[in-house]
């Protein structure tokens, strides 16, 4: 009845990054696992601090000291890579995989003319002349709707506006001809119509290149937009997993919930924004059980027992609680 | 016009105000110091004689005509007649430029080639053995008196070794030592200053993307870090040829009896030869300015965002 599960691209398998700091080792990330498959989009939800980013430049090879990997393991098409190198090349990263950051403005070299990063890439990877690199340049910035990608080409990050950098920041990442696309919150940093100019632009790529896309956001309003599949992170953990419509209609973790209720993007008519009490826990001190029992309005003594393992809610629909919202409860 | 050329425009109008300021200042100064008639005359001179010599020289003016004749002789490149060799200025300083130019070239030259590859190795292993090791030899290097640093060279290549003359000009080993001399502590602190600059630019997150397009280390470093390094690198070389021109050079030059702009101005000081003093100084602050406005374009060169 199911479709058959594809081969997944990218697994992410069981996964543990810390950060030795002054006043302790912080587990950034513990024990996270998910997988995308060829044309798999995943978003990647969770608030500041939840490890989210940090999962991301880890699979880019990009964590740097304090950060370290302590356990897992990340594999693109069943092959593992390395990290830890403070300048890691090989034939994943860059070629099959790339990255948009947040912070165009900053991603992007202030002193090279936007063409030369694209290039760059190009007569890297393709082995392109200079002129047919400059060609394929204007092109993806015709792809990613810069107008005039003539002439673009030829100006400096700070000659473009917002989102026209988030564009060329695509247009670079695309250059490689990835198989998967991350994104780190690249609308963050911008205003909210360019936000969307720029989730539209990225489905539609998604579609015409069949790309795979790691989406990560605080937002679930961009996620219900792009995503087939949402994977919610708490303090380092991945608290829920499932399909988009499934995790929208019926979240199974309280936290979730919270999440969706705390979601500005409603249209039920309710006139009030609930939030979540509480703050996120220090990742020094984190509660023996379940990171959000202390938030949490079911928490009860098991909750602080043990953490909590993933477990099936529904088809394809998991939940690391204890006591996961069902039926007439799981509603937004 | 368009906008880089009233840049210029601009610059050179600031660079004219600065080379006046200056002027205005050794004219004042070598007032100052004492009334040349006297230093020119033998002490026996007759007051009718030393009121002769006032005139010719155009002492019995007031200082503001004085001023501005001074300053009509120096646009028109006439600095006087040197008191002490009893020929015009200027051809003294174009005598002695060469060897200036030439020491100051292979001093910085040599700086530069030791100081990139030492910042950059230092900036890529941060706290570790080759950032300790080079860290600590700029410490050294930039710490150094030179006229000490100087003597100790002679003393071990020009005297224990034998395999380098110990002073004067001539062949091109005769150049190796004070350009050694006057490049060791530049090379100090530009290294230092190299090394800072990559360490802040290995850090910024554009270097991330280049890391994530899987860009080469040489690329990485040599055109994504480099270029945005290259400005405070350029002010800091920028910053030492002024700093060689305008004050190193006197004391390299005295203790290798180089006979550059800088030794002439030791001896044009010895000899009270004011005259000379001054030309110098107008040479050098023209100097100094020229390299400053020249540097100013390269920036704009080099970094787009800068507005003029």
């Amino acid at each position: 009845m199911t479709p058959p599960v594809p081969t997944p691209w990218l697994e992410v398998d069981d996964l543990w990054i810390e950060f030795v700091t002054r006043r302790g080792i912080v587990p950034a990330v513990r024990g996270v696992s998910f997988a995308i498959g060829p044309g798999e989009s995943l978003g990647l939800v969770g608030e500041s601090g939840s490890g989210k980013t940090v999962i991301a430049q880890t699979i880019m090879g990009l964590l740097q000291s304090p950060g370290r990997v302590k356990r897992g393991a990340v594999r693109w098409q069943g092959k593992p890579l390395r990290f830890g190198d403070r300048f890691p090349r090989d034939d994943v990263r860059g070629h099959d995989i790339s990255i948009v950051f947040q912070d165009a403005l900053a991603a992007l070299n202030p002193l090279l003319p936007v063409g030369t990063q694209i290039t760059e890439v190009l007569t890297r990877r393709f082995s392109l002349s200079p002129k047919t690199a400059k060609e394929r340049a204007v092109e993806l910035l015709a792809l990613v709707g810069i107008p005039e990608p003539r002439e673009r080409v030829r100006n400096y990050p700070h000659e473009f506006s917002g989102g026209m950098r988030q564009r060329a920041m695509i247009a670079i990442a695309l250059a490689c001809e990835p198989k998967l696309l991350i994104a780190d919150e690249p609308t963050t940093a911008l205003d909210v119509t360019i936000q969307a100019q720029i989730i539209y632009l990225l489905r539609d790529l998604q579609q015409r290149l069949g790309l795979s896309l790691l989406f990560i956001t605080h937002d679930l309003g961009v996620i219900a937009a792009l995503c087939d599949r949402v994977a919610v992170c708490y303090s380092g953990k991945i608290v829920e997993t499932g399909p988009a419509e499934q995790i929208f209609a019926r979240p199974a973790h309280p936290y979730t919930q919270g999440l969706l209720q705390s979601s500005a993007a409603r249209d039920d008519g309710r006139d009030r924004l609930l939030g979540i009490d509480g703050t996120p826990p220090d990742l020094l001190a984190l509660p023996p059980g379940c990171a959000f029992a202390p938030r949490c309005f079911r928490a009860d003594a098991a909750c602080n027992a043990a953490v909590p393992p993933l477990a099936g809610v529904g088809v394809d629909h998991a939940a690391a609680c204890i006591h996961p919202l069902v039926g007439a409860e799981a509603v937004r | 016009m368009n906008e880089l050329s009233w840049f210029v425009v601009r610059r050179l109008f600031q660079g004219l105000v600065v080379v006046l300021t200056v002027t205005a200042i050794v004219f004042v100064v070598t007032r100052l110091i004492g009334d040349p008639v006297a230093i020119m005359l033998p002490l026996d001179a007759t007051e009718a004689q030393r009121e002769t010599l006032r005139r010719a020289l155009g002492l019995d003016q007031p200082v503001y005509l004085q001023f501005i004749d001074f300053l009509r002789s120096l646009f028109a490149l006439d600095f006087g007649e040197s008191y002490w060799q009893h020929r015009p200025n200027i051809d003294i300083i174009r005598e002695r430029l060469p060897a200036t130019f030439q020491l100051v070239g292979a001093g910085m030259l040599l700086a530069v080639v030791l100081a990139l590859p030492l910042g950059t190795v230092a900036a890529m292993y941060p706290g570790r053995l080759p950032d300790r090791i080079t860290s600590a030899l700029s410490l050294v290097g930039l710490s150094v008196p030179l006229f000490w640093l100087g003597l100790i060279l002679i003393y071990v290549f020009a005297a224990q070794l034998r395999i380098l003359p110990s002073s004067g000009p001539g062949t091109f080993v005769h150049l190796v030592l004070p350009a050694v001399t006057l490049a060791l502590p530049s090379a100090g602190r530009l290294a230092m200053l190299v090394r800072s600059s990559l360490i802040d630019e290995l850090n910024a997150p554009y270097v991330k993307t280049a890391v994530a397009k899987g860009l080469p280390l040489w690329r990485i470093l040599g055109v994504h870090t480099y270029v945005n390094a290259a400005v405070p690198t350029l002010t800091m070389i920028g910053w030492e040829v002024t700093r060689s021109l305008a004050g190193h050079t006197i004391i390299v030059e005295t203790v290798f009896a180089w006979p550059g702009l800088g030794l002439a101005a030791i001896q044009a000081i010895q000899r009270e030869d004011l005259l000379l003093l001054q030309a110098i100084v107008f040479v050098v602050a023209l100097m100094v300015v020229v390299i400053n406005l020249a540097l100013d374009l390269v920036y704009k060169f080099i970094d787009p965002r800068i507005s003029v």
